[in-house]
C-alpha cells in the first residue's frame, strides 16, 4: 500500500518542498526512513508509534518505508513527524484525509499526540503557496505564523484527535483519548504432570482499538465483527484559522523611549546619523569615553523609515528560521531589527554558520542595524569577515553537500575611541593623551584599510565644550534635531528612493552599482571637478570614490534635489576623515 | 548449576510455551529452527500471522527479570534470523510477529508462572 503527502523542511532561510511517501508491505515488522534525514527525524518514527498508540490508532506491525524526496537534500528538524504519522494512518487505512494532495503537513509530535511548534513555519507556508498548495495543517501555536501568509488556507490542531471532532466517530474518539495501557489478561492453565500454573497475556504495543480487536478475536463468535469499515473521517473545516485584515505598517514611535531630542549638541553627528539612515549608509563614531556615541547609535531606530511589506515578510523569515519569532500575534516584524553582539561573538555567531547552516547577526540585522560597540575590540578575524557581506548584501555559506545564502543587507554602525587611553585630541586640561604614535597606530591598524573603506560616514564625537553646558542650562539651546523631525525628512529621502529605483531590484542609493549607479548620479559640472580633484589628491580608491557619490546621492536626496551639487560631494568627502587623515598628525 | 541442568531448564521452559500456545490455538511451526546467524525457539501461525517466539525461564529474581535479558542485541539476532528464515521458506510475504514468552520456575524445576507478552518488539 502507497501513499503521499507534503511536508516542507528548511534550506537556508526559505522553504523547501518535501514529498513524505510511506509505503506498508507483508514481511519481518520494520520501519524505514530514507532520503537523507538527520537524527531528529531517524528519531521521530518512536514518536510517531507512541502518538498513533496513544490516539487510538494501531501501528501498523508490518514492513514501513517512509521516503522523503527529494532524495538529495539533507533534510533537517522535527517538522515532519505528522506528515509521518498521517502517511502512516492513511495508508493503513485508518483515517482519510480528504484532499490530501492539496495540504502541507508541518508539526513535531508528543509521544500522546499532542503537537509541538516548530521553527521557519513563515518560510514553509510561504513556499507551499508558491507551490499552488490551497491548504495548511499546522499546530495551533504556529497558527497565526502561518496566517500571515497570504492566499493559502489554515488549519491548526492541538491534539492529533482534534482531526475527527467533527467526524461521526466522535464519542468513540473521546472515549479513545489519551488512555493507553498495556492490556493484560490473566488465568490459569493447567499443564499434564505438573500443578497449575498462573498465565499472564501482555498485549505491549496495544492501543485501545486493538484491545477491542483482541477482545473480538478471543470471543470467536464476533469475528466479522473486525471487518466493519474502521476509517475516520478527517474534517478540516472546524480547524480554519481565521486571518486578520492586515493594517498597514505603522511606525511604533510611542513604544519607543529614547528620542534625539534628549541629546544636546553633536549636530553635526545626529546630521551624519540622519544621512546614514536615508540611505543605509555605514557609520563610525569616533571619540572619547563618555560623550554620548553609544547613546547616538542606539537611538538610530527611532528615526529608520518602516518596512516595506516585502522586507516584512523577509526579516520575519529569518527571525522566524532562527526561532527567534515569538509573538506572531502581532503580525509580520515592522520594526527595523536592532543588533548589538558582544565584542567576544565569533565569527560563526556574527556571520552564521554550524553544520546545518543557521543565520548569523549580519542576517538577523538584515533590514536594521549591525551595532558593533568598541569596535577595535572584536578580533580582527571577525571584522574582516564583514567585508564580503558589506559588499554584496549576502552571506554565502558553502558545505560539500549545498549551499546556503543568507540575505545581509544591514547598516554597520561602530563606535570606538580615537586611541588606547580614549582622550586622543581631547581639548580639557585634566585628560590629556598618554599614548605614543607606536600605541595609536597599532590601535587604529585593528581596524584593517578594506573595511574602513565600507564605512562611508566617521564622524567624531566631542565631549561638549563649556559653552555648551551655557547654553544648555539658559536653555537658548537650540535641541535642533528630535527624533520625530529627524524620521520625517529620512521618510521622505526614503521616498524618494523607492520611486526611483521602483523598476530595479534596489531600495536604497547604498545598494546602487555599477551602471545603475552612473545612470542616478547626475554631477554639476563643478562637482564634478571637485570629485576628480580630491580623487588624485587624496589618493582614494575606487570604490572609495563610488561610496562618495552615493553618500552624496543621498545628501542631495535629503534636500530633494535631483542633481548633485559641489557642496553634497564636500560634504561626503569630510565625512571620511579617519581613512583620509593621518592619526600621527592628531 | 551445570550444564545438563541448564538445558533440561531450557527444555520444560519450551516444550511448556509450545504446550500454552496450542492451549491458544497456535499452530506450532518450528521447534528450535537454527541457521548460521541464530536459533529460533518456536515459530508458530496464528491467523494468518507468523509469531517468533523467544523463550526465558527463570529460577530466581536475583538476576534481573527474564523479559529483561532479551535486550536490543538478541532482539537484532532474533529479527535477523528470522529473515533468514523468512527468505528460506519463501514466507517473506506474510505479516510477522514477535513474542517474548518468560517462565518463572521455582527450584525443583516446576514451573509456576507463565507470561506471555504480545509484539514484545518490532
Amino acid at each position: 500500500m502507497y501513499g503521499k503527502l507534503f511536508s516542507a523542511c528548511l534550506h537556508g532561510i526559505n522553504g523547501v518542498m518535501v514529498e513524505v511517501e510511506t509505503d506498508l508491505s507483508n514481511g519481518l515488522p520494520m520501519v524505514a526512513i530514507i532520503g537523507l534525514p538527520d537524527s531528529a527525524i531517524r528519531e521521530s518514527i518512536e514518536r510517531v508509534r507512541s502518538a498513533i498508540k496513544n490516539c487510538g490508532f494501531t501501528f501498523p506491525n508490518q514492513r514501513v518505508t517512509i521516503n522523503l524526496a527529494p532524495a538529495d537534500l539533507r533534510k533537517e528538524g522535527s517538522a515532519f513527524d505528522l506528515a509521518i504519522a498521517m502517511g502512516i494512518l492513511t495508508t493503513s487505512d485508518q483515517i482519510v484525509l480528504p484532499d490530501q494532495d492539496q495540504i502541507l503537513l508541518i508539526g513535531e509530535l508528543a509521544l500522546d499526540g499532542t503537537l509541538r511548534p516548530v521553527p521557519g513555519v513563515l518560510s514553509m507556508v510561504d513556499t507551499a503557496r508558491q507551490h499552488g498548495l490551497k491548504a495548511v495543517l499546522v499546530p495551533q501555536e504556529n497558527a497565526t505564523e502561518a496566517a500571515l501568509v497570504e492566499g493559502i488556507e489554515v488549519y491548526a490542531i492541538h491534539h492529533l484527535n482534534d482531526l475527527f471532532a467533527g467526524s461521526q466517530h466522535d464519542s468513540d474518539t473521546k472515549a479513545n483519548q489519551r488512555v493507553s495501557q498495556d492490556h493484560i489478561e490473566s488465568f490459569r492453565m493447567s499443564l499434564p504432570d505438573q500443578p497449575e500454573i498462573k498465565v499472564k497475556q501482555i498485549h505491549a504495543h496495544s492501543s485501545p482499538n486493538e484491545q477491542k480487536l483482541a477482545t473480538a478475536i478471543d470471543d470467536s463468535m464476533n469475528k466479522s465483527k473486525k471487518k466493519s469499515d474502521p476509517r475516520k473521517m478527517v474534517i478540516l473545516s472546524p480547524l480554519r484559522v481565521q486571518k486578520v485584515k492586515k493594517e498597514h505598517i505603522q511606525h511604533p514611535t510611542s513604544s519607543m523611549q529614547e528620542d534625539y531630542g534628549d541629546v544636546f549638541g553633536q549636530q553635526h553627528v545626529k546630521r551624519a546619523l540622519m544621512i546614514a539612515a536615508a540611505g543605509m549608509h555605514n557609520i563610525l563614531l569616533l571619540g572619547p569615553p563618555g560623550t554620548g556615541k553609544t547613546m547616538l547609535i542606539k537611538r538610530l531606530p527611532t528615526i529608520l523609515p518602516v518596512l516595506t511589506d516585502a522586507e516584512a515578510l523577509e526579516v520575519t523569515k529569518i527571525f522566524s528560521v532562527s526561532g527567534r519569532f515569538k509573538d506572531s500575534n502581532a503580525g509580520l516584524i515592522s520594526v527595523r531589527p536592532f543588533r548589538a553582539p558582544h565584542h567576544s561573538t565569533t565569527v560563526t555567531g556574527l556571520i552564521g554558520g554550524g553544520s546545518i547552516p543557521k543565520p548569523g547577526e549580519v542576517s538577523l540585522a538584515h533590514q536594521g542595524i549591525l551595532f558593533l560597540d568598541e569596535l577595535p575590540e572584536f578580533p580582527r578575524s571577525v571584522l574582516e569577515v564583514l567585508r564580503q557581506p558589506l559588499e554584496d548584501h549576502q552571506v554565502t555559506i558553502s558545505r560539500a553537500r549545498a549551499v546556503f545564502s543568507f540575505p545581509a543587507n544591514f547598516l554597520l554602525a561602530g563606535s570606538m575611541n580615537s586611541c588606547p587611553c580614549g582622550y586622543l585630541g581631547s581639548t580639557h586640561a585634566a585628560h590629556p593623551c598618554t599614548c605614543s604614535h607606536s600605541q595609536i597606530a597599532r590601535y587604529r591598524s585593528k581596524i584593517s584599510g578594506p573595511l574602513l573603506d565600507r564605512i562611508d560616514l566617521q564622524i567624531e564625537v566631542p565631549r561638549p565644550t563649556e559653552q555648551d553646558w551655557q547654553r544648555a542650562k539658559e536653555g537658548t539651546e537650540d535641541t535642533g534635531y528630535d527624533s520625530a523631525s529627524m524620521r520625517a525628512i529620512v521618510e521622505q529621502a526614503h521616498q524618494i528612493q523607492l520611486n526611483r529605483y521602483q523598476h530595479l531590484d534596489i531600495h536604497w542609493n547604498s545598494e546602487l552599482s555599477g551602471k545603475w549607479l552612473r545612470e542616478y548620479t547626475f554631477l554639476s559640472d563643478s562637482a564634478n571637478q571637485l570629485l576628480e580633484t580630491a580623487f588624485e589628491q587624496l589618493g582614494m580608491s575606487m570604490r572609495a570614490r563610488d561610496r562618495i557619490l552615493k553618500l552624496a546621492r543621498t545628501i542631495a536626496d535629503l534636500e530633494n534635489m535631483e542633481q548633485i551639487e559641489a557642496v553634497h560631494i564636500a560634504e561626503a568627502i569630510q565625512y571620511r576623515q579617519l581613512d583620509l587623515s593621518n592619526p600621527m598628525h592628531g | 548449576m551445570k550444564t545438563d541442568d541448564r538445558k533440561y531448564k531450557g527444555r520444560i521452559a519450551e516444550d511448556t510455551a509450545a504446550y500454552y500456545l496450542e492451549q491458544q490455538g497456535y499452530q506450532i511451526g518450528y521447534r528450535n529452527w537454527s541457521c548460521r546467524s541464530g536459533e529460533l525457539d518456536i515459530i508458530a501461525f496464528y491467523e494468518g500471522t507468523i509469531v517468533i517466539v523467544e523463550v526465558r525461564s527463570r529460577t530466581s529474581d536475583v538476576y534481573g527479570t527474564p523479559a529483561e535479558s532479551v535486550d536490543w542485541r538478541k532482539q537484532k539476532q532474533i529479527r535477523e534470523t528470522a529473515e533468514v528464515y523468512a527468505h528460506h521458506k519463501g514466507q517473506s510475504h506474510f505479516p510477522f510477529r514477535y513474542d517474548v514468552i518468560t517462565i518463572q520456575m521455582n527450584h525443583s524445576y516446576q514451573v509456576v508462572e507463565l507470561e506471555h507478552i504480545v509484539a514484545a518488539f518490532v
